[in-house]
């Protein structure tokens, strides 16, 4: 039954990478409308087809095989440029391409597939391609050969191949079979082969399943090396191989090979031959031409001069194995993500009982304990870099999506838009990005709907024809920048204005700032739309797009030209788990400000706020810092201190300071939730559990930062000094709006004027 | 789901009878290489039989083949025994052995 695990798990392997060939297979497609001339891109995707097929073959999904067998079929024809890649075939390829999904989606239980849907793009592609079948692969490993091939339909191009091909040693134990691949490479020609024992060492050094066996053929085929090495192309990683075409006749091999002949292997072949005749008679048996396996006459008539070389092998004998047989060929392993969630999380727990430690050791004032203390500090911080760097992915797959949805969009909206990637490789916590491509979606969705306008349109206002999306991702501090932009028509704010007046959002006259007025496309249900289209227009995906990043807590922001286009910019924390933080307390209170967002630390005396007449702001080496008073910005017991310190923390609005009493040092920060009572409040990022006991929120200084510009200056009261944060909603925006909200100039010193 | 051990070994005081029945694959070719050993150290002759056998890989051949090179440097007997199924025959063919690893007897 352990083998029916087994089974199970490469049948499941086999299905998670299935779908990554998918995906890859979509983007190649779709590159390949743009550019159809590119034999690589046809060569990418005929390569992923036949890796569908072959290992769906090799795991029992032979429908799955033998549709994706059709489709390799037209890109062989493509790539032997028999077949134009045209609008139709590239079309036909996606709708195949989803049905290739629906087929995955059943085989792990998931949905039905359709038949008919199946049958009838066949048909299609049957009508594509002119019906050619240029050479008919039994899709099944079990099927026997039967049909012929092809080779004899250009005897110009029929050339030798010598194929030699060694398995490496976890060859078979990764499920290959060598055998199924030389009865593949037969379906190309007319194959001669000769298998080496030579490597085999005695019983009892034998790794039972490890293949020793070499294998030395000659392939006469019309076909080129391409198609050769495709046959290989999923054991490519654990196996050696050699294709070299011969110029020589084939009975050259025979001549190359007998002179390469070492005594011991002539021995080994005095004594295989004294076993020969024993066995001459079953081989004859096996040589005449009706029999099951041998579909082809000439290829055993050609296989006799082979044959009468009793060479074993062209290599030295030795039962060590090749040099480059290192055990570890082994790159990657598959973890399921719930496993790794589990990990981390008790990574967290591990640095929450290890502040705990220090803090215990500190108390003890005991050295032996102070040592083993920070030893476990050194490596609960390697083991959380370790931990989190695992969970990293590149957004390459996220965003590679978007080329399907692009594309079918620009089809049905007869709209001409191109797709640009850049950073594809930024790399992301994995939790971040699975939740990151609904948002995605929407906003892509919404430019392709309202803001790119028809390319006549696009014409008449004298810009490209085709319109241009760009999705890009970049790193800034321990946040990712991720934005989505058009050159489209860009947004109307005087339309957004009129429409938050009529909702009843904005009193009529409120005077906002723009980037005040395009926030309001985020509220719920707010749309300018005429018309609810199917992509959109019911005011629901910007408010997802919202909800969304506000879950991951991140900040949207949203620039626009009219006639130029928008940029709507996510602004992501790199991970959602744990952070380097560094730990400040106020009177009897503790945060946690994020170190990638901290600057320096120094600190204010009061002959310094004297000096300053007042104002909040600090001269650090002749610049002036404007900063904010924690303690009056949360409202805690006022104090009067000698000493505090001042953390410069850089921000979008420019270079701000925290003053806090005391900095108590660094401190990795397991994010913990507020909970689903305190989920608007968005000045903290969290909360974290200090080795005490004590609970101290984590600053966004990001938010913290804007919330004090807009309400300091304004003599009202700031966010952290009411009496349990609000959210954000109506009622929220419709007061700010009444209060002249206008944002003061970024960089001034703003928070100067203490409330 | 084939059964997964398809190698059996009968052992009297002066013979050695191994039995391979349905697909003999890397599954079972720890099982298969044990055997093999220890039908070998008991010094008695071995006869295989393959008669229900109806797949052999790579990994049963090259063992089967290891064994009775081990027997031949013994000077112990190593014989197949029973009829040599045809798909068994046509694969090691496929696969380039020029023959299959372990002489037919003759009767």
């Amino acid at each position: 039954m352990l083998e029916k695990q087994t089974h199970d798990r490469f049948k499941q392997a086999f299905l998670e990478e299935a779908r990554e060939i998918v995906v890859e297979l979509e983007s190649a497609l779709l590159e390949l409308n743009e550019r159809r001339d590119d034999k690589e891109l046809v060569g990418r995707a005929f390569r992923a087809l036949h890796t569908v097929k072959g290992s769906g073959a090799m795991f029992g999904f032979d429908e799955l095989a033998g549709f994706s067998h059709k489709l390799e079929n037209a890109f062989d024809e493509v790539r032997n440029g028999r077949l134009e890649v045209t609008s139709d075939l590239i079309n036909l390829s996606l709708a195949a391409l989803d049905q290739i999904k629906v087929m995955l989606d059943e085989a792990t239980g998931q949905g039905a597939v359709d038949r008919a849907v199946s049958a009838e793009i066949l048909a299609k592609l049957e009508t594509l391609t002119g019906k050619t079948e240029p050479r008919s692969v039994p899709v099944s490993p079990s099927s026997p050969l039967s049909v012929a091939p092809s080779a004899a339909k250009d005897e110009d191009n029929v050339h030798d191949w010598r194929i030699r091909f060694s398995p490496g040693p976890d060859f078979m134990r990764s499920g290959a079979n060598p055998l199924l691949l030389l009865r593949e490479l037969k379906q190309l020609g007319s194959l001669r082969v000769q298998a080496s024992m030579a490597a085999i060492p005695p019983l009892g050094e034998t790794d039972p399943e490890r293949c020793y066996i070499d294998w030395d053929m000659v392939l006469t085929t019309p076909a080129g090396r391409e198609a050769i090495s495709d046959v290989f192309i999923f054991v490519a990683d654990s196996c050696e191989l050699s294709i070299e075409q011969t110029i020589e006749p084939a009975p050259e091999l025979t001549v190359e090979r007998t002179s390469e002949q070492t005594s011991e292997q002539t021995s080994e072949r005095t004594s295989e031959r004294a076993l020969d005749a024993t066995i001459e008679a079953a081989n004859e048996s096996t040589i005449a031409p009706d029999s099951s396996f041998v579909s082809n006459s000439t290829s055993i008539q050609a296989a006799s001069p082979l044959a009468e070389s009793k060479a074993p092998a062209a290599k030295p004998p030795s039962y060590g194995r090749r040099a480059s047989d290192t055990p570890d060929n082994a790159t990657s392993i598959r973890v399921p993500a719930a496993k790794l969630d589990q990990f981390v999380n008790l990574v967290g727990e591990l640095v929450t009982v290890q502040a705990r430690l220090v803090e215990v050791a500190a108390r003890r004032e005991d050295p032996d304990m102070e040592a083993v203390s920070e030893e476990v500090e050194r490596l609960t911080t390697a083991l959380r870099e370790n931990s989190i760097s695992i969970r990293m992915l590149p957004i390459r797959a996220t965003f590679e999506r978007f080329r399907r949805l692009v594309h079918d969009l620009s089809r049905d909206l007869h709209k001409e838009v191109e797709l640009t990637i850049e950073g594809a490789d930024t790399e992301l916590d994995k939790s971040v990005i699975d939740q990151l491509n609904d948002p995605l979606m929407h906003l892509i969705r919404n430019s392709m709907d309202h803001g790119i306008e028809p390319p006549e349109t696009r014409l008449a206002a004298a810009k490209r024809r085709t319109a241009t999306i760009h999705l890009s991702a970049r790193h800034s501090g321990a946040n990712v920048l991720i934005s989505v932009a058009d050159d489209g028509a860009g947004i109307n704010a005087e339309a957004v204005r009129e429409r938050a007046i009529e909702k009843g959002l904005v009193a009529a006259d409120a005077q906002l700032a723009e980037s005040e007025i395009f926030a309001f496309i985020l509220a719920p249900g707010f749309s300018t739309a005429r018309e609810v289209t199917d992509v959109s227009g019911r005011g629901v995906g910007m408010d997802v797009v919202r909800r969304s990043v506000e879950t991951l807590r991140g900040t949207i922001d949203i620039a626009s030209k009219p006639g130029a286009g928008t940029t709507v910019t996510l602004r992501l924390p790199l991970t959602l788990a744990i952070i380097d933080g560094l730990l400040v307390r106020v009177g009897q209170a503790y945060f946690v400000l994020p170190l990638a967002s901290t600057l320096e630390c120094i600190e204010l005396t009061r002959q310094d706020i004297e000096q300053a007449n007042g104002k909040h702001v600090a001269n650090v080496r002749g610049e002036i810092i404007p900063y904010i008073r924690l303690r009056e910005y949360f409202s805690l017991p006022m104090e009067l201190l000698e000493r505090e310190q001042i953390m410069v923390t850089e921000t979008e609005e420019g270079r701000y300071g925290f003053v806090v009493d005391q900095v108590l040092g660094d401190h990795q920060t397991v994010i913990k939730n507020l909970g689903r009572f305190y989920r608007h409040v968005d000045l903290v990022s969290g909360a974290t559990i200090l080795g005490n006991g004590t609970v101290a929120l984590i600053i966004d200084p990001q938010r913290l930062v804007r919330d004090a510009l807009r309400t300091m200056s304004l003599n009202t009261r700031p966010l952290g000094a009411r009496a349990g944060a609000r959210a954000k909603s109506q009622e929220d925006v419709r007061a700010n709006a009444h209060t002249a909200p206008r944002l003061p100039a970024k960089g001034a010193a703003a928070g100067g004027e203490s409330p | 789901m084939k059964n997964a051990v398809s190698v059996f070994l009968d052992q009297s005081e002066t013979l050695c009878l191994l039995r391979l029945e349905g697909e003999v694959d890397i599954a079972s070719a720890a099982e298969l290489k044990k055997l093999l050993l220890q039908a070998l150290a008991s010094g008695n002759d071995l006869h295989v039989d393959v008669e229900r056998a109806t797949e052999l890989d790579v990994t049963a051949m090259q063992l089967l083949w290891a064994a009775e090179r081990a027997a031949r440097g013994a000077g112990t007997g190593f014989t197949l025994v029973g009829r040599l199924p045809e798909e068994i025959l046509a694969a090691a063919s496929e696969a380039g052995l020029e023959k299959f690893p372990v002489p037919i007897d003759p009767k």
